[in-house]
Formats: C-alpha cells, structure tokens, sequence
C-alpha cells in the first residue's frame, strides 16, 4: 500500500514531463496579463479607483498598505505589465514574475472594494510562476542562455496549475449547490432579462426556462468541467465547451479578463504534444534529446510538504463558511478566497450614524463626503466594510469635531437575491467599538426569508 | 460522453417545461418579462411627464413676459406680478423636477434651474464684474434661488428691491442679471420640451428591458435620486441632520421668498404622483402586477402609505422651513424621519422587485 501510494506520489509529482505545456501557459498568461494592466489603464481605471478615493478599505492585516498618488499607481501598473511582458517573453523570467506578482498584489491590497475572485486566481498563478520553471525553454533567456535549456521538468510543476484551475471550477460548481441557485434561477433569472434586446439571441433572454437552463448546466459544467479536460477520450469537446461557456460569459456580464483567463489557462490539460504541435508553428523545435529539470535530492521533502500544504489550503478555505451560522451568501463571513463567483445579486442600503457620547448630540454621516457611490455600494453590503468605515468615522469625528470615542451606528437594509429587504445590522450597535475579528459576527441580523 | 451530456439536456428541458408556482406565475420570471411596459411608458409620458413640462413651459413662458414687464417699467405692481409667476413656476418646478434624465439630463436643467442654497457672494461678484455663464451644473449662482434672492432679497420691502433696480448702485448689472437668470431658465426648458415632443417620447416608450439604460431603469433611477435629494437638502441639511443637529436656516431652499417648505410639499407630492403615474397606469400597478410584497404586504401600498405619512408630517411643520428647523424642531425631525423611512422602500426594494440595477452607483471596473 504504502509503496503505491509512493509510486503515485512519484508519478503525479516528480516524474519528468515535457514543459511544453507550461510554455504555452507562460506565454499566454504573460500576454493576457499585460494586456489587462495596459488596458486597466486606458479605461481610466487607475485615476477612479486610487484617484477619487479619499478612504480605502483594506485586508485584514494589511490595514498598513499605503495608496500611492495616481501617478505613482501608474508606475505600479506599468510596472506590472512591464513584469508581464517579461513573463511572455521569458526574458529575465524571475524577475517578471516578482515584478508582476508584487505589483499586482500591491494593486489588490489597495482597496478591499476591487476584490475578485478572478483577481485572486491571477494572484495565485502569478505567485505559482515565481517557482515554476517556465522559462526553461522557447525563451529570451534560453536564447541568452543557452544552457539554460530544459526539455523536461517534473510533473508537479504543470500538475500544480491543474490542480489550481480544478479547485476554482469545482468549488464555484459547490457554491452553486444551494436552493437559490437551483431552485429559483437566481440571480441568473435578473441577469439574463438584461440582455433582451440583443440582436438574434435576445428574444431567448426573455424566456422563462432559459435562468434554469442556465443556471443548472451552470452548476453542472463547474463541477465536473475538470473532469472531463482530465479525461483524454472527452478532452476535446469538453475544451469546446469551456470555449463556449466563457465566452458566452464573457458576452452576457461585465466579466472583464476572466474568460480569456479560463480559456486559455485550461490549455495545460492538453498533453505536450498537442503544445509542440501548435508552438512548432511559432518555431518551437521538439525535443529528441532530454534535458530534465532537476531537482536537488534535499528539497524533494520540502516541495512534497510545500504542496500538501498549499492543497490542503486551497481545498479547506472554501469550506470555512460552515464554521459561521447562517447563509455565507447572507452574512458574507467566509465569503471571499472561496471562487463564490456570480451567485449573489445584493442590493442594499446603509445609513450611518455618529453619536457623541458626552453630549447624546447625534448626527447622519453623509458618506458620499468620503466614499465613492461604488465603494458605498460595497460597503452596504459587508459587515467587515462596515467595521472599518466605523472606525474611520470615529478617528474623523474626533479630529474635525473633537468627539471623543463616538459611537458609531448604522441603519442598513439589504434584498439578497430578488428577496424583498430586510434589515441588515443591529442598529444598536456601536460598530466603532466591534472588533474586527474572524469571530461570527452576533450583530449580523439572520436573513429571514427563505 | 455525447451520451452523457445528451442526457443532461434531455432531463433538463423535461424538468423544465413545468417550473410554474401554485399561483401559476413561471418561478423563473421574477422580473416579470411579460408585463406590457410600453403601456406603462406611454402611461407615464402621456399622463405625467409631458403634461407636467408643458405646463412648466407656459409658466417660465410667463415669468419670461412678467420679467421683460418688469424691466420695462420696475415699479411695485410689476414685482408684485412677476413674484407671482415666480412663485408658481417655481412650485411647478418642483413637479417637473423629478424627471431628471434624457433631454434634462443632457443640458442639466436640475442643476441649472435649482442648486441651492444659493452661492449669494458668486451672484454678487457676476454682477459686479457683469459677466457670467449657467453652462458649469456645480455652480450655484443660478436658476430659480437667484431669482428668490433678487426678487426678495435685494431688499426688505418691495420698494426697497423696486428701488435695488432702479436707483441702486448696482441696478443695471441686477437687471441684467435678471434677464440671464429668466433666459437661461427659459431656453432649457423650451429644448427639453421640444425633444420630449419631437422624438424622445417615442424612444422612451419603446425603450423596454431591465438593463441600465432602459426607460423602467430611467424611472427608478430618477425617481430615487429625486427623492434622495429632498430628503437630504430640502428638510435634512436645514434640520442639521448632518451636523450634529445643529441647525442651518440659511440653507434652505427658499430663505427669501420662504416658499421652502410649500416647494418641499410640491417635490414629495411629485414624487408620489411620478410612482403612482398619476390616476392611470403606473410603477405602483407593475408592483401590484408582479405581485411584490414585502412582510406580507403588497409593497406598493407600503410605499404609498409612507409617502402619506411623509406628506403628514410635512404638513404639520409650522410656518417657515428656516424658523421652523429652531422652532418647531420636533415636527421637522419627525417629518425627516418618515421621509427617511421610505429609502429603504425606494432604492432597496423597488428595483430589486423591478430587477433593475441603481445605475447612478456604476461599477467602475470589471466584476466577477
């Protein structure tokens, strides 16, 4: 037993494979990457989010993560597509990938507000690609470096990707698996409608059944999609079906890179044949001779812990949901870092309230002083915004008004998937004085209607 | 695999043909994508809107003669006349008000007629350097709170703002001034009404959907950021609501004319009649349609109710908004409170139930 399981060890982490696949995904990634800070960019993008901000919220930890002035965030993310670049081209490989890995990071701790699922899964790749030996061939720094050259590396490496992609498909099917998605085809049945005036495929948005098609092949395609890219005999058309899928969401929400993301990363199911068949077109030569990547005898323990740790990881955050009563939809505890994509339309509306507590004087805070209509959009919405922008409210009214230890309260109301509202926060409750713990949040009302 | 997969489209399509509720509504047409919204717009356009801005138009057409009247021969009688266009173009203003989008949108006629409190020391440098210009929207040295302060506050008595335009130091540059104001109200409004009559009423009504853009959207979206406005500036910056409680008269709507709180009463009247479509087809029958319903109760009652309740307490404040806020502060709170109370009704509910997105909060960049 135990010498099978080594030899499976063996086979899915160490055995040599061809890089082909990881080139292909080096490249691609590296273009997408550029191109999307470029065109974060041309959008205007930098100056709306890190320009007209006066107050960011920030990740728990990283609540010391300074926002640069707009032509600083510019540099940021030229940077960032400069790094890209070096990824695509495999030049100076290393560095590229740091470069991009810490500006895109640094761009995502800006602002809480920005979060993305997809956001985080081009940080997890990018992080991957730091380790990952992609350059090793078909790359400026092979035609440097000539000794550089690998035609093998170990299997890992690609394994590694998969294993990445497999868990963000299969837990956004998991996230699928409740009644509002399966029962009342939402929020698919308030999304699709918008799309009614499209030319030829419109009139089919208006239909009623069309939510529940959707949403069920939906729900079905996330969870067995890897599946079906592992298996050879159904490889193919299962690649078609990710070709379609994303770019059918691609066309119908403000998805941004995501399906080009998707589609082009799910290419390492491919085996390197099928990789050398298409990058010989680009003057990728196939290897007759074997060059292995190898990996020092020392660190194979390291690399096998390593990755039965980032695993382990990977697949149990999703679940920290079930450690919080209550909907995750509803309460947003455990919400985040979970591929919970597409399944939420929140509607809400938050008013805050200062009160000193030496004189009763009491006072509404008119947020659009201090918040974007996006970011106050978000903030009605998220508990733990709410703790921060309390906080922030107390500091302000203690420097502007000389208000000592204000309490800070909110009347917030929220409609969660086509449901009427219902009240959000206990409006007792003096949120300044509320720790921003991992702790279930009491203060949190239950979401009532079924 | 073929095999597979045509299965799964087979037992779906089966399952699928029979989604319908106890009530027979299709469980999967929350959004109700039947409803006849092109009866709804023309409802709304023919019975509210267009009506409402043609009368607006003969009003503004009249304060334009009782201007031109007034400059002519400034004496007490012609103030008098003109203060009484004044006074009902303003209130008209007030039910007009709401339809902020489309033609209005395009050349900021909210903005332009009715930003207040008015900027007094911007008016007054206008027209000591005797040159101005209404095209920025963030100014406040226009539109209907200029001619409140230079038709009232140029002096205490009538004879005294007579006076302020004849014989005053400044007279030619106020007079002037006058005549922009008054123009420059007229010619927004003439362009908006002359696009609503020559091809916007078509395009809004068949303009149908749910997505940003579409007319339900248009209407949800103004009719909330109407109501947030008055909410906010016409009872709850007055009321010092927003600071600390500490009061400021000053900035009311009206502070010359101390016509506040009747426009305060118009705009919520509007308000209500925009979501009622009047006595014919309106976003409260696409409510009833959709059978929306909030804690067991039809949630366009809801709303009507609490704008009756809103309207109450309005009534209840005594004589002016800017003495009122000091002196009568209870029934001014009160009445914010109500007002406050139907937020919720408004930006959360309806276009949740309605399945339209609150567009003037735009999502910046991609999502997910």
């Amino acid at each position: 037993m135990r010498e099978r399981l080594n030899h499976i060890g063996q086979q899915l982490v160490m055995r040599p494979k061809r890089i082909a696949p990881l080139v292909t995904f080096r490249i691609l990634f590296g273009a997408l990457m550029a191109f999307g800070a470029i065109r974060f960019m041309l959008q205007g993008w930098v100056e709306k989010l890190y320009g007209e901000p006066v107050f960011f919220f920030k990740y728990p930890g990283f609540q010391w993560v300074p926002v640069l002035d707009t032509p600083g965030m510019y540099a940021v993310y030229m940077a960032m597509a400069i790094g890209a670049l070096l990824i695509m081209l495999g030049l100076w490989y290393r560095v590229g990938a740091v470069l991009f890995f810490l500006t895109f990071t640094y761009a995502e701790l800006t602002d809480l507000t920005n979060y993305l699922n997809h956001y985080y899964l081009v940080m997890l790749l990018s992080l991957w690609l730091i380790f990952l030996p992609a350059h090793r061939r078909f790359s400026l720094d092979v035609w440097r470096k000539p000794q550089w050259k690998k035609t093998h590396v170990p299997a890992w490496c690609i394994h590694m990707l998969m294993a990445q992609l497999a868990i963000v498909y299969f837990y956004a099917g998991v996230a699928k698996l409740q009644p509002d998605w399966l029962l009342r085809a939402m929020p698919l049945a308030v999304w699709l409608p918008e799309h009614a005036n499209l030319p030829v495929l419109g009139r089919l948005f208006a239909l009623p059944d069309l939510p529940f098609l959707f949403s069920w092949f939906g729900a079905f395609y996330d969870l067995t999609i890897p599946f079906w890219l592992l298996w050879r005999p159904s490889r193919p058309l299962a690649y078609a079906a990710v070709v379609v899928f994303h770019a059918l969401t691609g066309i119908l929400f403000n998805i941004g890179l995501f399906p080009l993301i998707m589609i082009s990363s799910t290419l390492i199911f491919f085996p390197a044949r099928s990789h050398e068949r298409w990058l010989r077109n680009l003057g990728y030569a196939a290897g007759e001779y074997k060059h292995v990547y190898q990996i020092p005898a020392s660190a194979k323990k390291a690399i096998y812990t390593f990755l039965g740790l980032y695993l382990a990881v990977q697949l149990l955050l999703p679940l920290r949901h079930w450690l919080y009563p209550g909907s995750v939809l509803w309460t947003e505890e455990g919400y985040r870092f979970s591929w919970r994509v597409m399944v939420v339309e929140k509607n809400g509306h938050a008013t805050f309230y200062v009160e000193d507590p030496a004189t009763g004087r009491r006072s509404e805070v008119d947020h659009q002083v201090y918040l974007t209509d996006f970011q106050a959009k978000q903030l009605a919405i998220q508990p733990d915004f709410m703790l921060q922008f309390a906080r922030f409210l107390r500091r302000e009214y203690q420097r502007q008004h000389n208000i000592t230890n204000a309490r800070i309260t909110v009347d917030s109301y929220v409609s969660l998937n086509g449901r009427p509202s219902q009240r959000f926060i206990d409006p007792d409750i003096d949120l300044a004085s509320s720790k921003n713990t991992w702790r279930h949040r009491d203060w949190i009302h239950p979401l009532t209607q079924p | 695999m073929r095999t597979v997969l045509f299965a799964f489209a087979l037992f779906l399509c089966a399952g699928l043909t029979s989604c319908a509720d106890e009530n027979g509504d299709a469980v999967g047409d929350p959004c109700a994508n039947d409803y006849d919204q092109e009866m709804l717009f023309t409802s709304v356009a023919d019975n509210i809107i267009l009506p409402q801005y043609r009368n607006f138009r003969t009003d503004v057409d009249a304060l334009g003669n009782s201007t031109n009247a007034f400059l002519a021969a400034p004496s007490t009688a012609t103030l008098d006349a003109l203060r009484q266009q004044f006074s009902s173009a303003w209130l008209q203003w007030q039910r007009v008000a709401p339809f902020e989008f489309g033609p209005a949108e395009s050349v900021f006629l909210a903005n332009s007629l009715n930003n207040f409190p008015l900027d007094q020391q911007a008016l007054e440098d206008n027209v000591a350097a005797g040159s101005w210009s209404f095209d920025n929207p963030s100014t406040f040295d226009k539109g209907f709170p200029a001619l409140d302060y230079l038709l009232y506050g140029l002096g205490d008595t009538p004879e005294a703002v007579v006076a302020a335009f004849t014989t005053g130091a400044q007279a030619t540059g106020y007079q002037a001034y006058l005549d922009a104001v008054v123009s420059d109200i007229q010619t927004r409004t003439t362009q908006v009404v002359d696009e609503w009559e020559n091809g916007y009423r078509t395009s809004f009504i068949s303009n149908t959907g749910t997505a940003a853009g579409t007319s339900l959207s248009l209407i949800i979206n103004s009719l909330n950021l109407h109501y947030e406005n008055l909410r906010r500036d016409k009872i709850g910056i007055p009321a010092g609501v927003l600071t600390l409680g500490f009061t400021n008269p000053d900035k009311v709507e009206a502070p010359h004319s101390r016509l506040s709180l009747d426009l305060a009463k118009a705009g919520l009247e509007s308000s209500l009649n925009y979501f009622q479509g009047g006595n014919s087809e309106g976003i409260d029958d696409l409510l009833n349609y959709m059978d929306a319903e909030k804690d067991g109760q039809s949630l366009a009652d809801l709303i009507r109710d609490q704008y009756a309740l809103a309207q109450t307490q309005l009534n209840d404040i005594d004589g002016d908004l800017q003495v009122a806020v000091d002196q009568d502060s209870d029934d001014v709170q009160t009445a914010y409170t109500e007002l406050q109370r139907q937020i919720v009704n408004l930006k959360t509910d309806l276009p949740s139930m309605l399945c339209v997105a609150i567009t003037y909060v735009d999502n910046p960049s991609d999502s997910d």
